[in-house]
């Protein structure tokens, strides 16, 4: 018994000790002990625009706009913005897998999620963004100033 | 009659039973080893842990999936090489599994940080369910040495 704890011990501090020095010497040095922080809504400050209702009903009229709820999909069935298609920011990469395709055809791409305070639709424009759609926004609102200026939701539509 | 035990204490089994699960481990270790940032968030969208541990393990859990898979592949603390990594593999079945009932939908990160790369989640979970039959007669095979 004590022998496998040494052995255990052993390869513990060996993978400790390698881990270390390599955070330390590459270029991408992460924090041990720090709250984690998504940096995709760091990166995001500076690389998607945020619109505010008028710019997205802007968008709306004028058409050629895919609107993409962020949220889960039964928030989604709950109610989501008239013409909007579930695109869950936890099912990302099963549903990008199916319908990622759609997105890339050379339209504007508007994501939502709850309201301003949540970050699945920061996180998954971020997402799309990684993967090649250029011309993305955050209706930094949501469902909440949508609501909240009157306009109506509808039921499930994907 | 066909004598199972002897069949799996058969040196040529056992090297494969390493092989195997040591390759695995190695492979598995080398996209989060140089991507940490993107493993920290899988770690995170598993919402088990909280915050403050996600980094920690994030650095850690690929070298010693590493060091213990290279460990055992070349013959080195075999014992607790092969105990920690069927430690490693109930610990990620007990995560997925937590996940899917929770209906949390989440990308595994087993062998990936690239978003979609690792495969279905039900393929991985029974994947590492299957992982720990050669793990577990490694186990024993050692354990019985030991006697």
């Amino acid at each position: 018994m004590k022998k496998i704890i040494v052995e255990i011990l052993s390869i513990l501090i060996t993978a400790l000790v390698a881990a270390l020095i390599f955070n330390q010497v590459s270029g991408n040095k992460t924090p041990m002990f720090q709250n984690y922080k998504s940096t995709e809504s760091v990166d995001l400050k500076h690389n998607i625009e945020t619109i505010d209702i008028e710019v997205f009903r802007y968008y709306l009229e004028r058409g050629g706009t895919i609107v993409l709820d962020a949220r889960s999909g039964e928030e989604y069935i709950s109610g989501h913005i008239p013409g909007a298609s579930s695109f869950s920011n936890n099912e990302f990469y099963t549903i990008f897998k199916e319908r990622g395709e759609l997105l890339q055809l050379g339209n504007t791409v508007i994501v939502y999620c709850s309201g301003p305070s949540c970050e699945d639709s920061h996180s998954l424009a971020l997402k799309l963004a990684a993967k090649g759609i250029e011309d993305i926004f955050v209706f930094g609102g949501g469902i909440e100033e949508w609501i909240g200026a009157g306009y109506e939701i509808t039921g499930k539509n994907i | 009659m066909f004598n199972y035990y002897k069949l799996i204490e058969n040196k040529y089994i056992i090297l494969s039973f390493r092989m195997i699960l040591g390759s695995v481990f190695i492979f598995a270790s080398i996209d989060k080893i140089l991507h940490p940032d993107a493993f920290a968030e899988i770690l995170h969208n598993y919402k088990i842990l909280p915050d403050i541990l996600i980094y920690a393990p994030a650095l850690l859990l690929p070298w010693i999936e590493l060091i213990a898979g290279s460990f055992l592949i070349a013959g080195i603390f075999m014992r607790g090489s092969v105990l920690i990594l069927n430690s490693l593999l109930l610990i990620f079945i007990l995560a997925i599994t937590i996940n899917l009932v929770r209906g949390i939908t989440f990308d595994c990160g087993c062998f990936s940080t690239i978003p979609g790369e690792s495969g279905s989640v039900y393929f991985l979970l029974i994947r590492d369910i299957l992982l720990l039959i050669p793990g577990a007669l490694l186990y024993r095979n050692y354990m019985k040495k030991r006697r």
